[in-house]
């Protein structure tokens, strides 16, 4: 017998990130709170809309969101970038943040965020 | 060695006119550098003064031979050193080229390379950041 769960289930976390997180933020450190992400240790930023985010089926199980790529992101701080996150700025939320591979970024210059999975919910085990 | 005597110059070597150096032909003969004043200069004969002409970035000789000079059209470029010149001790026989006193040097020389120290780049083209997928899983 297995454990199963409703894809609406799923859906409705992945939904959660996508109709509120309004904004991609490239940050210096992992953030504890919301004030982190939107100011203390944000080096670049970029407005989100939810049609920049797509739900499909994971790459593993169950059900995944990704968030379409980013390019000529301007860079506010210079910093090393560390950490990448989705933020809902009206309700002062930190939906989802991920690594990313450490880059050493200057003010005056871009960033480039490619497509990634912001989250999965597997299935079950 | 004869007496310097003061003769007139001949016209076309003007007051304040730079005096390079005083030699009899020779290069180790060099006395003193001294400007032009007025029109007379004291000589001796046989003796060669080299007056600098800047309005052609030259030099000409002038000789005298006791009674008169000799003039001479500009023969070289200042900053050849036949005669070894030195405006702070013209005694010391030291090598100076008149066209390169000032020296100095820009930050960068041409041919120099520089690369862009901004990362993030500039302009079109950003740096390419390479976020990490994230999972969840679940547990029933």
């Amino acid at each position: 017998m297995a454990k199963t769960v409703d894809v609406n289930v799923q859906d409705a976390a992945l939904n959660d990130i996508k109709n509120n997180a309004n904004k991609l933020v490239v940050l210096s450190a992992q953030a504890t709170n919301f004030t982190e992400a939107n100011s203390t240790y944000m080096l670049a930023n970029t407005a989100l809309a939810s049609g920049d985010f797509t739900l499909a089926a994971g790459d593993t199980s169950g059900r995944k969101v990704t968030v379409a790529a980013k390019s000529g992101i301007s860079v506010s701080v210079s910093g090393t970038a560390v950490q990448i996150g989705v933020i809902d700025t009206t309700n002062s939320r930190v939906k989802a943040q991920t690594t990313c591979t450490s880059q050493a970024i200057n003010t005056g210059g871009t960033v480039d965020v490619p497509s990634y999975k912001v989250l999965e919910v597997q299935n079950p085990t | 060695m004869p007496e310097r005597k003061e003769k007139a110059l001949p016209k076309h070597i003007q007051a304040g006119q730079a005096v390079l150096a005083r030699h009899a032909g020779k290069k180790d003969t060099i006395e003193f550098a001294e400007t032009v004043l007025h029109g007379k200069m004291a000589f001796r004969q046989g003796e060669v003064v080299r007056f600098e002409d800047p309005s052609v970035a030259a030099y000409f000789d002038i000789a005298f031979n006791g009674t008169e000079f000799s003039t001479k059209e500009p023969t070289r470029t200042v900053g050849e050193d036949e005669i070894n010149f030195d405006p702070e001790d013209p005694r010391q026989n030291e090598t100076i080229d008149p066209l390169t006193r000032i020296t100095g040097r820009a930050g960068i020389e041409s041919g120099t390379t520089v690369h862009q120290h901004l990362s993030g780049g500039v302009g079109s083209g950003g740096k390419a950041l390479e976020p990490h997928d994230a999972d969840s899983g679940s547990e029933a």
